[in-house]
C-alpha cells in the first residue's frame, strides 16, 4: 500500500513534465555542439579539399626549372617534345601535393583540333591513391593557328 | 513492471523529439551552408582562375613575341605586302625607300597574336582589355599593358578586377637585326650609286658584305646574292640584290612555320630585296603575296 502511494508521488504530473523538459534540454545540450561541430568540420573540409587541387595547380604553375616557367616547359614538351623527359614534374608534384596522390593530364579538346597527350601519375599504388579533388586550366602553347592553348587537369587527394 | 518503464518511455520520446528538432535545425543550417558553400566555391574558383591567368599570360606574351619576331623577319619586316616578290619585300626600289619601321610593326603583329591568346585563355566570365605594348630596347624590357583591368565576373556572385600590366625581359636580337639590316641596305644603295658599272657595283656590294660580316661576327651572317643586270648596258645598269641576315646565335625560338605548317625551333632570318642602279626605266619583278592573317 505504501509502495503505491510512493510511486504516485514519484510520477506525479509535475514530475513527469520536469522529466520531459530535463530530457529535452539534456539531449539538446549534448547534441547541439556535436551537430555544430559536424557542420563546421564538414564545411571546412569541403572548402579545403575543394581548394587543395587549385592551390597545388597554382604552386605548379608558379614553379620554374632552369629559369623557365612551368607552363612554358609543359607547352614546349607537348608541342615540340622538348624537353622529351619531364619526369621532374612528378618530383615537383610530390613536394606540392601533401598526400602525394595526384594525376596531371591534358584535358579533352574540341573536335578537329590536334590534341597532345600528357599523363603524370603519382608513384603511390593506385589502390591507395584515388584523387577526389580536381581543377583545370588552359596553358598557352607555342603559336599555332589551329591550337593556342591546352587544357591541363590536376586531380589530387 | 509496466509502470517501471514509463520514465524510460518518456525519456525516449522526448529524447527523440529533441533529436528531431536538432536534425531539423541541422537540415535548415545545412541548406543555408550549402548555398554559402556554393557561393564561396564560385568566388574561390574565380580568384584561383585569376591567379592561374597571371601565371599563364607572361608565357603567352613570350610566345607572341617569338612568333611576331619570326614572322616579321622571315617576311622582311612586313606581314602585309605592297612591293614584294614571293613574300619578300623590296626595301628599296631606286630612290623609293620602303625600309620597315621594325618597332611599330613588331607592336602591331605582337598585339594581333597576343589578342588571339587572350581570347583562348579567357572564358565567358573573363574580359580582357585592349592591350598596348612597348619595347625598351636598351633595357631589354617589354611592357604589355592597358589602362583598363582584366575583369572576371559572374553577376550577383562576384566581380574581380586585376591590373592588366605585365612587364618582362625580352630578347632584343630582333631589333638589333633590323637596325643592322637597315644600315646594310643603306650601305648597298650608297655603293650602287657610287658605282661606275654593274660589275663595280657587284664588287662593292661584296666588300660591304665582308665588312658587315666582320662587324657582326658571332651575331649575324649577311648572305647576299645579286641578279643579272636588267639595265640597257654595263654602265646603265639595274639589278636586284637579295639579302638574308641570319641569326647565328644558338637561341632558337619555338614558332609556327607557315611554309611547313608545323611548330619548329628556328633561328631568325631577315629577308629583303634591294632594287637599284642607274637605269630607272627598269622595274622590279613583282609577285604579290597574301599577308599572314592572325
Amino acid at each position: 500500500m505504501n509502495l503505491r502511494i510512493n510511486r504516485k508521488a514519484i510520477f506525479g504530473l509535475d514530475d513527469l513534465a520536469g522529466l520531459m523538459i530535463a530530457t529535452f534540454v539534456i539531449v539538446m545540450l549534448i547534441l547541439a555542439p556535436i551537430i555544430f561541430k559536424y557542420q563546421i568540420v564538414n564545411q571546412i573540409q569541403f572548402e579545403v579539399k575543394y581548394n587543395s587541387a587549385d592551390l597545388s595547380m597554382l604552386a605548379l604553375l608558379s614553379l620554374k626549372n632552369e629559369g623557365k616557367p612551368m607552363p612554358l616547359i609543359i607547352g614546349e614538351h607537348l608541342t615540340l617534345n622538348n624537353p622529351s623527359d619531364i619526369s621532374f614534374v612528378d618530383k615537383d608534384l610530390e613536394k606540392i601535393v601533401p598526400s602525394k596522390c595526384f594525376e596531371l593530364k591534358t584535358g579533352e579538346t574540341q573536335q578537329n583540333v590536334p590534341s597532345y597527350a600528357l599523363q603524370i601519375k603519382s608513384s603511390i599504388s593506385t589502390t591507395n591513391c584515388i584523387p577526389d579533388s580536381s581543377t583545370k586550366t588552359k596553358i598557352p602553347l607555342p603559336y599555332n593557328p589551329q591550337k593556342l592553348v591546352e587544357i591541363l587537369e590536376l586531380h589530387v587527394s | 513492471m509496466r509502470k517501471g518503464i514509463a520514465p524510460l518511455v518518456v525519456v525516449a520520446i522526448f529524447g527523440a523529439l529533441a533529436l528531431s528538432t536538432e536534425i531539423l535545425v541541422l537540415l535548415i543550417g545545412t541548406t543555408e551552408i550549402s548555398v554559402r558553400i556554393l557561393v564561396e566555391k564560385e568566388i574561390l574558383a574565380a580568384i584561383n582562375r585569376m591567379e592561374f591567368l597571371k601565371r599563364e599570360i607572361p608565357v603567352a606574351i613570350q610566345y607572341s613575341f617569338y612568333q611576331a619576331s619570326y614572322d616579321l623577319t622571315s617576311r622582311g619586316g612586313y606581314t602585309t605586302f605592297s612591293t614584294s616578290y614571293n613574300c619578300i619585300p623590296y626595301w628599296k626600289v631606286f630612290s623609293q625607300n620602303n625600309i620597315p619601321d621594325a618597332e611599330a610593326n613588331m607592336q602591331n603583329v605582337f598585339l594581333k597574336i597576343f589578342s588571339r591568346y587572350t581570347t583562348e585563355l579567357g572564358d565567358v566570365t573573363t574580359t580582357f582589355p585592349k592591350f598596348q605594348v612597348t619595347f625598351d630596347k636598351d633595357a631589354g624590357n617589354m611592357k604589355v599593358f592597358s589602362s583598363d583591368k582584366i575583369v572576371m565576373q559572374n553577376p550577383d556572385v562576384y566581380l574581380l578586377k586585376e591590373d592588366a600590366t605585365f612587364e618582362q625581359r625580352f630578347d632584343t636580337k630582333v631589333f638589333v637585326m633590323f637596325d643592322a639590316a637597315k644600315d646594310f641596305a643603306e650601305k648597298i644603295s650608297q655603293e650602287i650609286s657610287s658605282s661606275s658599272s654593274y660589275s663595280d657595283a657587284v664588287k662593292r656590294i661584296g666588300d660591304a658584305q665582308t665588312e658587315f660580316n666582320s662587324k657582326y661576327q658571332n651575331q649575324f651572317l649577311f648572305v647576299v646574292s645579286t641578279d643579272n643586270n636588267l639595265g640597257k648596258d654595263e654602265n646603265n645598269f639595274a639589278f636586284r640584290t637579295s639579302v638574308i641576315v641570319v641569326d647565328t646565335s644558338d637561341n632558337n625560338y619555338p614558332v609556327y612555320d607557315f611554309s611547313q605548317s608545323k611548330n619548329v625551333y628556328s633561328n631568325l632570318k631577315l629577308n629583303f630585296y634591294i632594287f637599284d642602279g642607274k637605269d630607272n626605266s627598269v622595274q622590279p619583278q613583282i609577285n604579290p603575296c597574301e599577308g599572314i592573317k592572325y
